[in-house]
């Protein structure tokens, strides 16, 4: 009986345990707290709805914020100080078994609106908005469904829009014009501003496709200075912002000459739209290849699933980090560099919840792509390799094709002496030369002024024969079509750091440095030629063997080396060694007009075969 | 009277404390100044001055390692026979100070030098300088015949340079394909040095590198690198392959074939010991063994060196490589 007893009651605590699931496991979970820069918001991300309790302390001013029946997961302990708000530090834990707590700390008294977006059934966002646009009244949550980004697709993300038609703060109305944001939202460029912008005055560079606008009496936020916007659909290469004086000066570069835009002018911001369509492209037989520099993340949606591509200034291949998580993938972008804000990039779109980067110690880019559910996922490179991309799904659903795959990853650049220029079908052979006609070269003559480099047994001095050259360079590339840039036309000495910013304001395609070479031994001779960065072995191979072929000299190869004007370049470098002043042979060569004329031709011939291997493979 | 005791008391003493700090300075000068027998490895490069080539020695150097090193510095103007100097005859060298890892340099340059001379004088001097194991890298400053500084028009000297620099390791790439990576050692055209050439393994051998490594030896340099580089092994298709065992690398040895030169020796052990499973390479005519060789301690010898091991070419590509690792595992260098 006793048995009977104790067995009755051990089997009414455990289906009294079975129906009572403790508060514990019920409770929200907090996975993550974070800053999004551009919308001025600090977002919780929970996988459920949060009703959150907020009161004030004072000495020091502190601001806090309960949720109860929740529980924290996330990573971040303490956020840093948020500029341009009165806060100094975010701590977020769990402060008890049912409550997490995020505390403030303030410079002065303060509270901010918040309110919950509701993602799908297990993806919440809580935003408190710390610039003050909204009331503290919480709203309903919005209606379920993937929320899409404010940018159209194929467009750089931005941070998250939703505050977008927020009128301007009201204490900001009062205090110094400044812009605050920066970001394009649908199909325009929009500078945010406290106040209503008077004045602007537009410069159109011709000869660049540079525009710019500034803004009298403005200020601007140190962090935009930071920040560079691609847009392509809105014809704009690269948008970025700079303090000078008084005057706020937005510069944007654009692919083409002929785009152009309309500004339009509202109480708390200012935009740009385009009023022209870019020209079509001449080659329709690809994809519009994607422009040298312009280099970031874009999103786009493809069926139900979406496909993130990470667009690097020169080649790049990716490796996977230890297997696929149910909340993040993790892989690295090894080769060329991708403008990616140092912040987190908060997508919030449904599937992933941020993309986070961090460098690497060896040069490799590390990104995180956090997601909200479980996905299927595909990671390729394109067939250019400077593309990596990303495509997921909710598990279920087809994951997003992507673009051809290239060719299994790999892990090195190309060796120097490899395959040569693919032959161009003669169809489109046409249509690539109309792109090289657009193309900017940056043309180096070596040394100059006092340093007259290498001296030849003759006295031939570096300097004369490298300008010479140049300049009969310059002449057949220009009669080409393309634009070219000297950094010297005369006697003149110019270190080699300007050199190579030259080049970059220039915002060239190819950066090329000529010299001849100079050694102790004069017997020795031949062709080298010099790059630094792996994106810049293709061309300095296509010019190396040219040269060689062009001028029958002995081929002393491509080599990478640590020179200067290859090192710092944005765009591929290469520095062409034309033969040995020191070697008697070579000196009476390189002084003759005929053969300087004959390098310049090799040379424009290698730089054009480099294009049209680029423009092909694209 | 007392007061006179104390002054000679404090007398004494003074003189005493004099002495001693004075023989502590002639102590450290003497310290400082005195030679000791010390290894090295200087690095000239071949007549068509494509690629550094490293010559070792043992020999009385100072102490000190800012003297030692500016001693062998100024012998970069001066190569042995069949080499060619590095540094630009009438070059004067001097080491101003070595600290934490790091040695400052000034070179006066009677000549202007081209690229090509810049990238061998730049490898040379931070390959030396590292010989001495004291020094991790160089900050170079360059001065003109007249002892002004000037800025080298090639070379970016505004970061030490590294015996590691892009560069700087003698590296052939021959389209057969990226990937793993292998140090041979060929000879100069002359036969009289070996020089270390890194080059890709041919795919047919990326899952057996070792022996990739072997037939690549044997069947000597690359035919573009004919007259500057030679074989350093015979050339005699009897040679052969005889795997791994125990970390000793088999070679078969042909019957007709004599005795293998010390040279032919020294490329085999140098080039086979570079993968971390192999200790040692043993040849055998008919499985008797007719010659056997540990990593040599240096690849050129001037002099005698005592006994040693050179440490293995600082690839991390090779270094990982074991008989049993996959050659897939290993760590694909940029060229």
């Amino acid at each position: 009986m006793k048995r009977v007893t104790i067995g009755l009651m051990v089997l009414v605590l455990v289906l009294a345990s079975m129906g009572h699931q403790p508060a514990w496991a019920a409770s929200t979970l907090i996975r993550l707290v974070g800053y999004d820069e551009a919308s001025q918001r600090l977002v919780v991300f929970a996988d459920g709805p949060l009703t959150p309790r907020s009161f004030n302390l004072s000495g020091p001013h502190r601001w806090v914020v309960d949720f109860p029946n929740a529980r924290y997961r996330g990573a971040t302990v303490k956020l840093p100080a948020i500029p341009n708000s009165p806060i100094s530090g975010v701590r977020v834990s769990q402060w008890n078994m049912g409550t997490v707590r995020m505390v403030f700390d303030l410079n002065e008294a303060a509270s901010f609106p918040h309110d919950l977006l509701k993602i799908t059934d297990e993806n919440y966002r809580l935003a408190f908005h710390l610039d003050g646009k909204r009331s503290l009244s919480a709203k309903a949550p919005a209606a379920p469904g993937p929320k899409a980004p404010g940018a159209p697709e194929g467009t750089r993300v931005s941070p998250r829009d939703a505050a977008k038609d927020a009128p301007a703060p009201k204490a900001a109305a009062t205090g110094p014009a400044q812009v605050i944001g920066f970001a394009v939202e649908g199909d325009r460029l929009v500078l945010r501003t406290t106040r209503q912008i008077v004045s602007v005055k537009k410069t159109q560079l011709e000869k660049t496709g540079r525009t710019h606008y500034d803004f009298p009496g403005l200020t601007i936020s140190p962090k935009l200075t930071k920040r560079t916007i691609t847009a392509p659909k809105l014809g704009i290469r690269q948008a970025r912002l700079l303090q000078q004086g008084k005057s706020v000066r937005l510069i944007i570069d654009s692919p083409g000459r002929d785009v152009a835009w309309k500004d339009e002018t509202q109480p708390d911001r200012w935009a740009l739209i385009q009023a022209k369509e870019a020209a079509p492209k001449a080659a329709t037989y690809a994809p519009a290849p994607i422009e040298d520099g312009e280099s970031g993340l874009s999103l786009k949606r493809v069926g139900k699933g979406w496909q993130l591509t990470l667009t690097a200034n020169g080649t790049v291949t990716y490796r996977m980090v230890g297997p696929a998580r149910r909340d993040r993938l993790v892989f690295d972008i090894v080769g060329g560099s991708v403008d990616l804000p140092r912040d987190s990039l908060y997508v919030d779109n449904g599937l992933i919840a941020r993309v986070r980067s961090t460098p690497q110690p060896d040069n490799s880019l590390r990104v995180v792509v956090e997601l909200d559910q479980d996905v299927g996922f595909a990671v390729r490179s394109t067939p250019t390799q400077r593309s990596v991309v990303i495509a997921m799904a909710p598990p279920g659903t087809p994951i997003p094709a992507g673009p051809p795959v290239a060719a299994a990853p790999s892990p090195t650049p190309k060796p120097v002496e490899a395959t040569p220029t693919p032959a161009v079908p003669q169809a489109v052979d046409a249509a690539l030369d109309r792109q090289i006609d657009r193309k900017r070269i940056t043309l180096d003559p070596g040394h100059g002024g006092e340093d007259p480099g290498g001296i030849g047994s003759h006295g031939t001095e570096e300097k004369d024969i490298t300008l010479s050259l140049a300049l009969k360079l310059q002449k057949l590339m220009r009669d080409s079509g393309m634009e070219v840039q000297m950094t010297r036309t005369d006697d003149m000495q110019i270190q080699l750091r300007p050199r190579v910013a030259m080049g970059d304001d220039f915002d060239s395609d190819v950066f090329i440095s000529i010299h001849t070479n100079a050694i102790s031994n004069p017997k020795i001779n031949g062709i080298e030629t010099y790059y630094f960065t792996p994106q810049s072995l293709p061309l300095a191979r296509a010019v190396h063997r040219q040269l060689v072929t062009k001028l029958g000299r002995p081929d002393r190869g491509v080599r990478r080396n640590n020179f200067v004007v290859v090192k710092y370049n944005k765009m591929p470098a290469c520095l062409v060694e034309i033969g040995y002043l020191t070697n008697p042979t070579e000196e009476k060569l390189l002084k003759s007009p005929a053969y300087q004329q004959k390098a310049a031709e090799a040379i424009l011939a290698g730089v054009q075969d480099y294009f049209k291997s680029k423009a092909y493979r694209q | 009277m007392r007061n006179q005791s104390r002054k000679k008391a404090r007398l004494a003493f003074l003189i005493a404390a004099l002495l001693l700090i004075a023989g502590l300075a002639a102590g450290t000068w003497f310290w400082s100044t005195r030679n000791e027998t010390r290894n090295f490895t200087l690095y000239y490069t071949d007549p068509q001055a494509m690629y550094l080539i490293p010559v070792s020695e043992a020999r009385a150097l100072p102490r000190d390692d800012g003297k030692a090193l500016s001693a062998l510095l100024n012998e970069l103007t001066d190569a042995p026979v069949g080499l060619q100097a590095t540094l630009p005859p009438g070059t004067v060298a001097e080491v101003q100070r070595i600290s934490n890892g790091q040695a400052n340099i000034t070179l006066q340059v009677p000549t202007t030098m081209g690229s090509g001379a810049e990238r061998l004088l730049a490898g040379a001097v931070a390959k030396t300088a590292a010989s001495l194991g004291s020094v991790r890298e160089v900050r170079l400053q360059l001065r003109n015949r007249d002892g002004a500084p000037y800025e080298s028009q090639h070379l970016d000297l505004s970061a030490p340079l590294s015996p590691t620099d892009p560069g700087v390791e003698n590296l052939y790439l021959d389209g057969a394909g990226e990937g793993l990576m292998v140090t041979l050692y060929y000879t100069t055209a002359d036969g009289r040095y070996l020089v270390p050439l890194r080059r890709p393994l041919p795919p047919a051998y990326r899952t057996q590198p070792i022996e990739g490594s072997f037939q690549l030896l044997i069947a000597g340099p690359p035919s573009e690198l004919t007259g500057i580089l030679g074989p350093s092994v015979p050339v005699n298709p009897g040679i052969g392959w005889g795997g791994v065992a125990m970390g000793v690398a088999q070679i078969d040895w042909p019957m007709d074939q004599p005795a293998p030169s010390a040279q032919a020796l020294r490329a085999f052990a140098l080039t086979l010991t570079e993968f971390d499973g192999i200790r040692q390479v043993s040849l055998k005519q008919q499985g008797r063994e007719v010659a056997t060789s540990m990593r040599p301690a240096a690849i050129n010898v001037a002099g005698e060196l005592p006994q040693g091991k050179l440490p293995q070419s600082a690839s991390p590509t090779t270094r990982s490589l074991t008989p049993e690792a996959s050659a897939a595992e290993a760590v694909y260098p940029a060229p």
